[in-house]
């Protein structure tokens, strides 16, 4: 009876086996575009790669940023980490998030209060991976595929 | 000024004329008229087997100095023969490593030379022995257009063919001084003995020292002083059936505080004040032994030259060459090289069939170990200006109030290499005469390998202060190996005619310079490294720093190949008082290689390669004797052009390909006033003193001229022809001479040499007005 009742608990409400969890590497490195909305100015586009480090809990994932540039003049390319972004499970991966604190990111070497990353919201799946922010007033957009995944 | 007094007898000697003149002749009223080449053809063991005697007669391009001119006053050192001889200019560019010599419009910088050197059969393996002091010489001869075929590798623009003085030729004591401006002075020394018929030595030696002409205004020392001995031994004998065995051991010294480079200012073509805080030095010993055996058959001659050369010279330059402290070079090499040389050459004599068809054929084969350590040591000033600065112009875009700072006041970039090279050659020439007609043809497979191995590190100690509290290390190092074979043939094809009054040619040979490896670029390559490793440690990356890290593409250069048409011809008259020596050339050259400089505030520089070039042009060189007045000239055109050459920022085809003086010009009168004296009529003093016996007075003028040069593949910068004149009066007599001379007595200005450091600059000024007083002395 114990084993038929875990049978049971372990189906869903109509009784077919649960969706297997998604397979996702802990490390996925993707390559995009990133889109910076400049106000009355044209769109800034600048091609960079993404890596993704997702926490053994699956609760948080970091977000590497690597040489990337938000502005034509005023910045060189920077590699910019965001720590601890905050993960929720869905059917075919995680969507990203955050708290209104925003969370302080990490470059050239250190953290940079001023410099705070807020209104993340996004999406990672095993192939793709979207999001989005804003970091010193600027919204940026973010769109990469796996490297080394097929494209549709 | 020498007069060789010869005692020995049974020898002869070629003058201009062609005609043997003895020694009963041999006197100061003869022999001072003429250039003197010592033509030994069955004593001298060293005379090579590749020279068949004088030059005139044969399809090639050449000048030849003989003892008179060597034992003068203006030819004292390997610079000097340029503009002597047409279209070849060997310049000061500021030490006596650098043996640069350029001819028809083909030369280097660095690294692999244009023209070959010999010296008694041994080839010159390493190019900073190139400079060395003219003493105890007995003949030069100057080959123009490539020479592979008998000289192999190298040899692209020609080859220099020096031959000493032999004891079995030539016996006595000779000694000799003089001082001049600059606090110049030497003294030199030679003994020529031969004991017995069949073996003879000799030992001569040099010693040269000068304040030199140009001072370094940061502390007032003398910036081009310096000093140099030399000692060369040689033993030569009969072993018996005919063999004869010569060895030669030579040893040279060399102390000098070197490139005295003055700044210039391209706008108005002025060069600065020479001023650096930090030591330029140049050291070298040398050590070279040549061992030769020889016999001259009936049928067949057959030499067998064996070399050791070893080298050790150390330069140390503030790379700057300004009172800041940017960055300093010391660059130190050890060297082996080994050489052994078989050539096998048909008889002269043996009938007509003999006659008719002449061959050589020779072996060669080579290993050179060269071992080379060049640390550049960045000091505060460079290490501000050339890394920090860029990098933290690029911080302040994004963190204003932020540095980038490095701990160390200065750091070494150690860089050591390893650079083996072997190879072996074989060649044959025939020469067919048949009536007025010969053809002479030719080949050359030479094959060989050159390796680098690479050792280069670095380590800095660096903080960003917005993030960073301490001083973080960062280590960089970038080491590996490469290697390469190469296999060239070097044809050449002539043909001559003999005229009543002389001969006509033509010819078409193929000329070749090895490839090989850069190392005075990998300090600019593992800075560059350093800074890259740098912004990826520290995530924020400047656009233009850090670039230029990868070797690929500067670590080496490929061969230079040429194809050079020639015809020329060699003319006596006037029962061979007035010679006359023309040639016109045409050299397409794939792939010359050229020195550049890394753009920007790049501190190396490195051997590259050009598309295309050519170079056209032409020589005339003549003497004339008329009575007691001796006349000779010699001048070159050079039309060196790119055909093709893109470095990737510019285009370059159609300009002048630098460095090479489109003209060279050179004219001399001597004129012997006889004095009275004691003495029979042929002037023979054997029975008296060194007074003793006729007496005359030589007096010498000449003019020499070279330009213009370019300075840069761009062609914006360019030294003007200068001229330079000499003059001399000596009072001779069989045994003794004493001269006062002038060289550039009006003091022209003129620059040398130009290049560029850290985006800045430079040339070497041409010497001034030097003037002395030589005494010499045949006991």
């Amino acid at each position: 009876m114990a084993l038929v009742s875990l049978f049971f608990v372990a189906c869903n409400n109509n009784g077919t086996p649960p969706e297997p969890k998604p397979t996702l590497p802990a490390n996925g490195a993707y390559a995009g575009t990133f889109v910076i909305s400049q106000g009355t100015e044209d769109e800034f586009v600048w091609d960079a790669n993404v890596v993704l480090t997702i926490n053994q809990e699956e609760t948080y994932a970091t977000v590497d940023m690597l040489k990337v540039k938000f502005t034509e003049k005023g910045m060189p390319e920077m590699d910019i980490t965001i720590p601890g972004v905050p993960l929720t499970e869905i059917s075919d991966g995680y969507t990203l998030s955050c708290d209104e604190d925003g969370i302080i990111p990490i470059m050239a070497g250190g953290k940079f209060p001023d410099r705070v990353i807020t209104e993340i919201v996004g999406k990672v799946t095993s192939q793709t991976i979207s999001f989005s922010f804003v970091c010193m007033n600027l919204p940026v957009n973010f769109t990469g595929v796996r490297e080394g995944a097929l494209q549709r | 000024m020498f007069l060789p007094a010869v005692a020995a007898a049974g020898v002869t000697y070629d003058t201009l004329s062609n005609a043997s003149v003895t020694d009963d002749t041999f006197s100061a009223a003869s022999v001072s008229y003429d250039t003197v080449a010592l033509n030994i053809q069955t004593v001298t063991v060293s005379a090579p087997l590749k020279r068949d005697g004088d030059y005139r007669r044969l399809p090639v391009a050449a000048s030849t100095l003989g003892s008179k001119e060597l034992n003068g006053d203006f030819i004292v050192e390997p610079k000097n023969l340029s503009l002597t001889v047409p279209n070849m200019m060997h310049a000061d560019y500021g030490a006596r490593m650098t043996g640069s010599i350029y001819m028809r419009g083909l030369g280097s910088r660095m690294d692999q030379p244009a023209v070959g050197l010999y010296v008694d059969g041994v080839p010159v393996m390493n190019k900073n022995n190139y400079d060395f002091d003219y003493f105890d010489l007995a003949r030069i001869d100057v080959l123009r257009g490539p020479q592979g075929t008998l000289y192999g590798r190298n040899t692209v623009g020609g080859v220099v063919d020096v031959q000493t003085l032999s004891p079995m030729d030539y016996q006595g004591v000779r000694v000799g001084a003089g001082y001049g401006n600059g606090n110049s002075w030497h003294v030199q020394g030679a003994v020529y003995a031969r004991p017995t018929a069949k073996f003879g030595f000799s030992v001569a030696a040099s010693h040269r020292a000068t304040d030199g002409f140009f001072t370094n205004s940061f502390d007032g020392s003398h910036a081009d002083s310096g000093r140099s001995s030399a000692l060369r031994f040689k033993l030569q004998g009969r072993l018996g059936r005919g063999w004869m065995v010569e060895n030669s051991l030579y040893a040279n010294l060399v102390r000098q505080n070197g490139f005295a480079y003055a700044p210039y200012d391209e706008a108005t073509g002025r060069a600065g004040i020479i001023d650096h805080n930090d030591p330029t030095t140049y050291d070298r010993v040398g050590l070279t032994d040549g061992l030769t055996f020889r016999r001259d058959g009936a049928r067949v001659r057959v030499s067998s030259t064996t070399s050791w050369q070893f080298t050790d010279d150390d330069m140390v330059l503030d790379q700057d060459f300004s009172p800041r402290s940017m960055f300093t070079l010391r660059q130190s090499q050890r060297e082996n090289a080994f050489t052994q040389e078989v050539v096998l050459r048909s008889a002269t004599s043996g009938g007509s069939q003999a006659r008719r068809w002449q061959w050589l054929t020779g072996f060669f084969g080579f290993y050179r170990h060269l071992e080379t350590e060049a640390p550049v040591v960045f000091k505060r000033d460079g290490i501000d200006e050339l890394i920090l600065a860029n990098a933290n112009n690029g911080i302040h875009t994004a963190f204003p109030d932020a540095d980038l700072l490095i701990r160390e006041e200065s750091f070494p970039v150690d860089s050591r290499f390893r650079l083996p090279a072997y190879g072996l050659s074989l060649y044959h020439q025939s020469t067919w005469r048949r009536g007025r007609w010969s053809l002479t043809a030719g080949v050359r497979a030479d094959w060989e390998h050159t390796a680098i191995n690479y050792t280069n590190s670095a380590e800095i100690h660096y903080r960003f202060t917005l993030t960073m509290p301490d001083y973080k290390a960062l280590p960089v190092e970038m080491n590996g190996r490469r290697g390469k074979a190469y296999f060239e043939v070097m044809p050449r094809v002539a043909a001559m005619y003999e005229l009543p009054a002389g001969s006509l040619y033509a010819s078409i040979a193929r000329g070749y310079k090895a490839g090989g490896y850069n190392t005075q670029i990998f300090s600019d390559i593992v800075q560059n490294r350093m800074m890259g490793a740098l912004m990826e440690d520290l995530g924020v990356y400047f656009d233009g720093v850090g670039e230029g890290g990868s070797a690929e593409d500067a670590i080496s250069y490929r061969p230079e190949r040429s194809w050079n048409y020639e015809v020329g011809g060699h003319f006596g008259w006037l029962d061979g008082r007035l010679q006359v020596d023309a040639a016109l050339f045409w050299i397409d050259c794939r792939n010359q290689q050229l020195t550049v400089f890394p753009a920007g505030n790049g501190i190396g520089r490195l051997m590259s390669n050009a598309g295309r070039t050519r170079s056209a042009g032409a020589e005339v060189a003549a003497a004339w004797r008329v009575g007691d007045l001796r006349l000779t000239g010699a001048w070159g055109h050079t039309s060196a052009r790119f055909l093709s050459y893109d470095d990737g920022r510019e285009d370059y085809a159609g300009n002048i390909v630098p460095y090479a003086p489109r003209n060279t010009v050179s004219l001399q009168g001597e004129y012997r006033i006889g004095l009275s004296g004691r003495g029979g009529a042929s002037g023979d003093s054997s029975g008296g003193g060194v007074f003793s016996g006729a007496s005359a007075l030589l007096l010498t003028v000449g003019g020499q001229a070279a330009g213009p040069i370019v300075w840069n593949e761009g062609n914006t910068l360019t030294q003007r022809l200068y001229g330079l004149m000499n003059a001399s009066v000596a009072w001779e007599t069989a045994r003794l001479s004493v001269s006062v001379w002038a060289r550039n007595m009006t003091g022209t200005e003129y620059n040398t040499f130009y290049f560029k450091s850290v985006g800045r600059s430079f040339v070497q000024r041409g010497k001034p007005l030097q003037a002395g007083v030589t005494v010499a002395l045949n006991l």
